[in-house]
């Protein structure tokens, strides 16, 4: 019986340590080759390096306004999280009340969660031109807000719904008006399910390539992904520094992520589950 | 709640909801009808821009692609994930350090990833064909996302391979069994496997239910793993939908089409995602309330 | 913990509001009177930005040759000549983006959403007018007198001449030749570049046989390396000047060719299929490849193997269908300009065309650059001379072809050319006969 036991672990462990090899050696295998000369890769592609070069690091940041495109990602990201979280807040609040036509709304909202935005390309197109937001951090911030408001709005009222009545009720009967019952009571039970939608929210929009990469047109929107997109067909085939810039570009989330790996795997989960 | 206030509450997200859903609902279904370059007007040409598309192989390609996306979705991803939540969820050493590296890929962006993973497949430079080369196996090495048989899987590996966010979710799930049930399990005998089976399993299933809309969600929009891996190619073997109507709006200038495509897309996204979520429903309503 | 939470998020927050209010403020700096589209990308010099002065006309313009590259560097020289010539009164302001198909998608969009570049060039297909259809391109006729007119090539002007209307300048008019690697030839026991196609097929053999792959070629974006050698093979079969008419494409010539092409293809570099044009012009640029099919601009990317190169004079079957060493054209790729209100505006930007077209300019866009022009070029002995090896082979082979076809892609419409990449790859994969690959390509161009 415990040798059995011990097998089994040990099958364990071999499959989570292969799995985690898989995971783990490309990521390693990037950061190895991003010092190394172009040539050398094709020629050598597992010699150890004999010396860190940071040429490939220095050439990308020469030809490339990285920092820039950093901004333009977290800029959207940020405004992408306000506007959906608010019109998310909002509505969630509303709707945890009773009133006529709260079905229609209802059904109205998740309608969404059902239709795959990436047929509206057209659509989503013409619509930022028109309100002249083309090439335009905004208007890539408005049309992730559109994409991410339905489940943004089912996890947070999906989290407001396990609040108990009792509690709304005796808000109300003190006389407290709809906005402050909001901002007291609600808001701060809520948080737990208004971060999981935070995360999921930054994730999106700070992964999306698509609508970024179909509303930009200049530096000044270009997004940090829209960026790495371009990296191949500018750099003329040079991996080398192609490489280079992938490390530039994940590193800063890898560290963010590091540094706040409880509050974003706890946060990713506190209201999904509930919801 | 007032009547005007309930409006005031709701409009942020009615105005959302109109302008990126409603309308674009509207304007796909009626410029679908047009004939239309972007640049030049528009002619209206009935329904043949669905005939056309509906007879074009490059879409009936795209239209099978995505499908196998979501069933690798169903069946090679959401199960990597649900076996390495029940293995991690055992607490074995290091079980938190692994928590937080297989969650890693999440956080980095899908296109840094294709990207990678072009370069891991790719013929010359790449990982897997060195890795080949030096252990002797050269003859194996294979352009994996060039050729035909290969091309689609490859492509969908890195997805199926990092299972992070679907892991996450379902080891939360788990963590929030009772220890006193596996106690008593223990008690009867059931140790090890049956206790997955018999426990933990079925206890798992709104998360399974969760992830499977999720992630069903995820590939119906997928764009970025065909895009930058593959460019849909090889003759179109790994072209999805999301391709599909991306390349007729921006290389052949085919808007009607494009759009047509666009309602396919979003009918067939709406019955697989409702189907899904009635799934899901049934299950909740088992295990909860 | 819901704290830390909130930590985080307003530190989110911060971030993100310093820099939305960062590039706030570089927006406005950027923003001219009309156009918003101002913006430095990647690669744009910054010699010709900083200076803009108050008051000058400015003039936005949006093209794809980068600045590392010879051609960019050459155009980019007389940018900032033409700026200093014209301080106070006419200030050019230039945008970059390298990746050539995205960039024409990029124009054709911004026609569409009325932002059309003051200044852009394109690649000129008769089969697709939906720029000059748009109604918003710059009429250059009425400036447009003989002086001027007498600058460029035979036909140009009228080729561009769209419903009266003269929507383009002609400008780069490029002859696709093909380039070989000399030593990798003599190391496979090949003397002499083969004059006919068979001999081609046999060179390929032995290529292969000391581990050299024979031609680069791509089918990604525009495929035009594959096209440019269907070019030379159709051209082959089916004589120039039946195929410069531009009629259909499902002709018994071309199915040959197509059948022909599919031989070829099996002498590329593995990575061919879903390569762009890049990866297939490195590989031939470190000399994993021996042949390719490619514009004079690839001169100045060959760097040190340059002297190892040399330009060959196109093989034909032999049945004296072609002329040897006949070339195959790349589209003409003329400036455009954006339709102007006011008329100040419009006349600076015709000053500007004059000056990019004149002789002075084309001369030193052809030496610094490696670039060919629809304008004329007239070089002394001693500057043919002078302009390196391979340079002046270019200009030899180019100027001594008999006859020339444009290749057969730029007479496709968009949709042809979008479908073009994956039926190229059927064909190498064998998923398509050559006679299907003809059919459907000619179906996608009704």
């Amino acid at each position: 019986m415990i040798k059995k036991f011990k097998v089994s672990v040990m099958i364990m462990y071999f499959f989570l340590l292969l799995v985690f090899a898989f995971m783990l050696i490309p990521f390693v295998w990037l950061i190895i080759s991003s010092f190394r000369p172009n040539a050398d890769l094709f020629n050598a592609p597992f010699a150890i390096p004999e010396k860190l070069s940071f040429e490939n690091y220095i050439a990308v940041f020469q030809s490339h306004p990285m920092l820039l495109y950093f901004g333009n990602s977290v800029a959207i990201a940020f405004l992408v999280t306000v506007i959906t979280i608010f019109a998310a807040v909002m509505a969630s609040y509303a709707c945890i009340h009773r009133f006529r036509v709260k079905p229609g709304i209802l059904l109205l909202f998740s309608l969404g969660l059902f239709i795959p935005t990436n047929a509206f390309m057209v659509p989503y197109y013409v619509l930022i031109n028109r309100i002249g937001l083309y090439d335009n951090i905004l208007g890539i911030a408005l049309v992730y807000a559109g994409i991410n408001f339905p489940m943004s709005f089912m996890v947070i009222k999906g989290y407001m719904d396990t609040i108990p009545a009792e509690l709304k009720e005796a808000a109300c009967i003190d006389g407290a008006k709809a906005r402050q019952v909001l901002m007291k009571v609600i808001l701060p039970i809520s948080v737990p399910g208004i971060v999981t939608a935070c995360v999921f929210i930054v994730i999106n929009s700070w992964n999306e390539l698509l609508f970024a990469n179909l509303l930009n047109q200049s530096d000044k929107s270009r997004t940090i992904q829209v960026a790495i997109r371009s990296f191949l067909t500018t750099f003329e085939a040079n991996y080398a520094y192609a490489f280079a810039a992938m490390v530039v570009t994940i590193l800063p989330t890898i560290i963010i992520y590091a540094l706040l790996t409880d509050k974003i795997i706890g946060g990713m989960t506190a209201g999904s589950v509930k919801g | 709640m007032k009547k005007r206030q309930y409006s005031i509450y709701l409009a942020p997200a009615i105005i959302l909801t109109l302008v990126f859903y409603i309308f674009p609902l509207l304007y796909l279904c009626y410029v679908s009808l047009f004939q239309w370059d972007g640049l030049g007007p528009m002619k209206f040409v009935s329904t043949q821009n669905f005939q056309k598309v509906l007879a074009d192989r490059v879409f009936q390609s795209a239209f099978k692609n995505t499908l196998i996306w979501i069933l690798s979705a169903l069946f090679l991803h959401i199960p990597l994930g649900i076996v390495l939540a029940l293995m991690l969820s055992r607490k074995p050493k290091g079980w938190k350090l692994m928590r937080i590296m297989y969650f890693v890929p999440n956080v980095i962006s899908t296109t840094a990833i294709a990207f990678l993973w072009y370069f891991i497949f790719h013929v010359d430079v790449g990982l897997i064909n060195n890795v080949l080369k030096a252990v002797g196996l050269g003859n194996l090495a294979h352009p994996w996302l060039n050729s035909l048989d290969t091309a689609l899987i490859s492509s969908q590996i890195p997805f199926i391979l990092y299972v992070g966010l679907t892991m996450v979710i379902f080891l939360t799930q788990l963590s929030t069994i009772p220890e006193s049930l596996y106690e008593a399990a223990e008690v009867d005998g059931a140790n090890g496997l049956k206790r997955d089976f018999y426990i933990s399993l079925p206890l798992m299933k709104p998360a399974i239910a969760t992830n499977i809309l999720l992630n069903t969600a995820f590939c119906l929009r997928n764009f970025e793993y065909p895009f930058l891996m593959t460019g849909g190619g090889p003759a179109n073997k790994t072209t999805n939908l999301s391709l599909y109507i991306y390349r007729q709006m921006i290389n052949a200038n085919k808007y009607g089409v494009s759009m047509a495509a666009g309602v396919i897309t979003v009918i067939m996204g709406f019955c697989i995602m409702y189907s899904v979520s009635l799934i899901g429903k049934e299950r909740k309503g088992k295990t909860y309330d | 913990m819901k704290k830390v939470f909130a930590l985080f998020i307003s530190m989110l927050m911060m971030v993100g509001l310093l820099t939305a209010c960062s590039s706030g403020t570089k927006e406005e700096k950027n923003t001219p009177a009309e156009n918003t589209e101002t913006t430095e990308d990647a690669v744009s010099d910054s010699a010709t930005s900083d200076t803009s002065s108050e008051g000058a006309i400015e003039i936005n313009m949006y093209h794809s040759w980068s600045t590392d590259s010879t051609r960019g560097a050459a155009l980019d020289s007389l940018i900032t000549k033409f700026n200093k010539e014209n301080e106070g009164k006419i200030h050019i302001n230039v945008t970059v983006n390298p990746d050539f198909p995205a960039y024409q998608e990029k124009v054709k969009a911004m026609i569409a959403t009325d932002t059309t570049p003051d200044i852009f060039h394109y690649n000129f297909n008769p089969n697709d007018l939906s720029r000059q259809n748009s109604g918003k391109l710059m009429d250059f006729s009425s400036y447009m007198d003989d002086e001027w007119a007498s600058r460029f090539g035979e036909g140009d002007i009228e080729t561009l001449t769209i419903n009266g209307e003269l929507t383009s300048i002609p400008f780069e008019k490029a002859g696709a030749l093909i380039y070989y690697n000399k030593e990798l030839f003599e190391k496979a026991g090949i003397t002499e570049f083969p004059a006919t196609w068979d001999g081609v097929l046999e060179a390929c053999e032995k290529l292969k046989v000391i581990g050299v792959a024979p031609f680069s070629l791509y089918t990604a974006d525009d495929a035009w390396y594959t096209c440019n050698l269907l070019s030379y093979i159709a051209a082959s079969y089916a004589g120039t000047e039946t195929l410069n008419t531009g009629g259909s494409i499902d002709t018994p010539e071309m199915v040959k060719a197509a059948k022909f092409l599919r031989k070829l293809l099996d002498y590329t570099t593995g990575d061919a299929i879903g390569a762009n044009y890049s990866v297939a012009m490195n590989n031939f640029a470190s000399e994993k490849t021996a042949m390719v099919i490619d514009g004079p601009w690839l001169i100045g990317s060959l760097g040190e193997i340059e002297n190892k190169i040399g330009i060959a004079s196109a093989p034909t079957f032999g049945d004296g269908i072609v002329k040897p060493g006949f070339t195959v054209t790349d589209a003409q790729t003329p400036w455009a300009a954006a339709k102007q209100d006011d008329p100040a505006k419009e006349e600076a930007i015709v000053k500007f065309m004059k000056f990019i077209t004149s002789d002075e300019s084309t001369k030193q866009l052809t030496l610094e650059g490696s670039v060919f022009l629809s304008a004329k070029l007239t070089l002394s002995e001693e500057e043919l001379k002078n302009s390196g090896v391979l340079l002046s082979q270019y200009i030899t082979v180019n100027s001594a072809s008999a006859e020339s076809i444009v290749n057969v892609q730029r007479n496709l419409t968009t949709a042809a050319n979008a479908a073009l990449p994956s039926l190229l790859e059927s064909l190498a994969l064998d998923v398509v006969t050559p006679e299907e690959f003809i059919k459907q390509l000619s179906a996608e161009n009704e």
